[in-house]
């Protein structure tokens, strides 16, 4: 299976951060924290086949963010991405 | 209204498909995501490029753009395999003799006779037959399986479409 097989964007994940966050966060904007790029976080790439969920910065590849479920617990880690810039529900 | 696609291997879409019967009782969440979502404020034109069961986000658009009495030019380019598996084919009927919507077919794998739709793979040479020009910058939405949405997405950039106004949705066996 190729690269692209696996590949699917950061819509995927809307149910998950539904669960998580108050705010609509797929049509929230990201800024990378490798190349400074921002983009909404649904036209970022993500991989659903790790542990958890793995959304990469669709300019350099570098990973802005982490999601694991399980346990009856989330893990996140947003240390990719230097800012996330919501809008108001 | 909803609609599911049984995939072999999905646990959902199976249950779904071959178990859920007449009474049964759901709970359903959402909608969920903000960001593959047209509403008329978004304006237009638009265009839109469906693969396989990616054309359901494509048609609560077209669906929207009816009930609120808007009257955005839409384009819809829809590829199925065959013609038994086009979704919504009479729906799409009505909808495509509406003035403001034109909707053309691609079927991949076979043709039923006397077809006077494409027969191939999305390419650029369709995308330039069915797509407004970049000058016209249409908004526009992709939705279907990793490799037709990319191909779709990047013939589109190269043909001169901001990145930003071409917005897609990419889905897999294993999509969450």
């Amino acid at each position: 299976m190729e690269d692209a097989d696996l590949r699917l964007d950061g819509n995927a994940a809307a149910g998950m951060f539904g669960e998580i966050f108050a705010l609509e966060l797929t049509s929230a904007r990201v800024r990378c924290a490798s190349c400074g790029a921002v983009a909404e976080l649904g036209a970022e790439p993500m991989y659903v086949h790790a542990p958890g969920v793995v959304v990469r910065c669709r300019h350099c590849d570098d990973v802005l963010i982490v999601a694991v479920h399980g346990g009856g617990r989330y893990c996140l880690s947003f240390s990719g991405a230097t800012w996330i810039e919501a809008r108001e529900s | 209204m909803n609609t599911v696609e049984r995939l072999d291997d999905g646990e959902v879409s199976s249950f779904l498909v071959g178990e859920l019967r007449p009474g049964d009782k759901l709970d359903l969440r959402g909608p969920v995501g903000g960001y593959f979502v047209w509403t008329v404020d978004v304006g237009g034109p638009v265009l839109l490029v469906g693969g396989g069961s990616g054309v359901v986000p494509l048609m609560a658009m077209l669906r929207h753009r009816v009930a609120s009495g808007d009257g955005t030019p839409f384009r819809l380019l829809y590829s199925s395999r065959t013609f038994e598996d086009v979704i919504y084919r009479d729906e799409l009927d009505l909808l495509g003799a509406d003035d403001g919507i034109d909707v053309a077919h691609t079927l991949t794998r076979s043709q039923p006779d006397g077809w006077t739709g494409y027969a191939r793979r999305i390419d650029e040479e369709m995308l330039r037959e069915v797509s407004w020009s970049a000058d016209e910058q249409p908004r526009v939405y992709v939705c279907g399986p990793t490799r037709l949405v990319e191909n779709v997405a990047s013939t589109l950039v190269a043909l001169g479409h901001d990145p930003d106004r071409v917005k897609t949705e990419r889905f897999g066996p294993t999509g969450g």
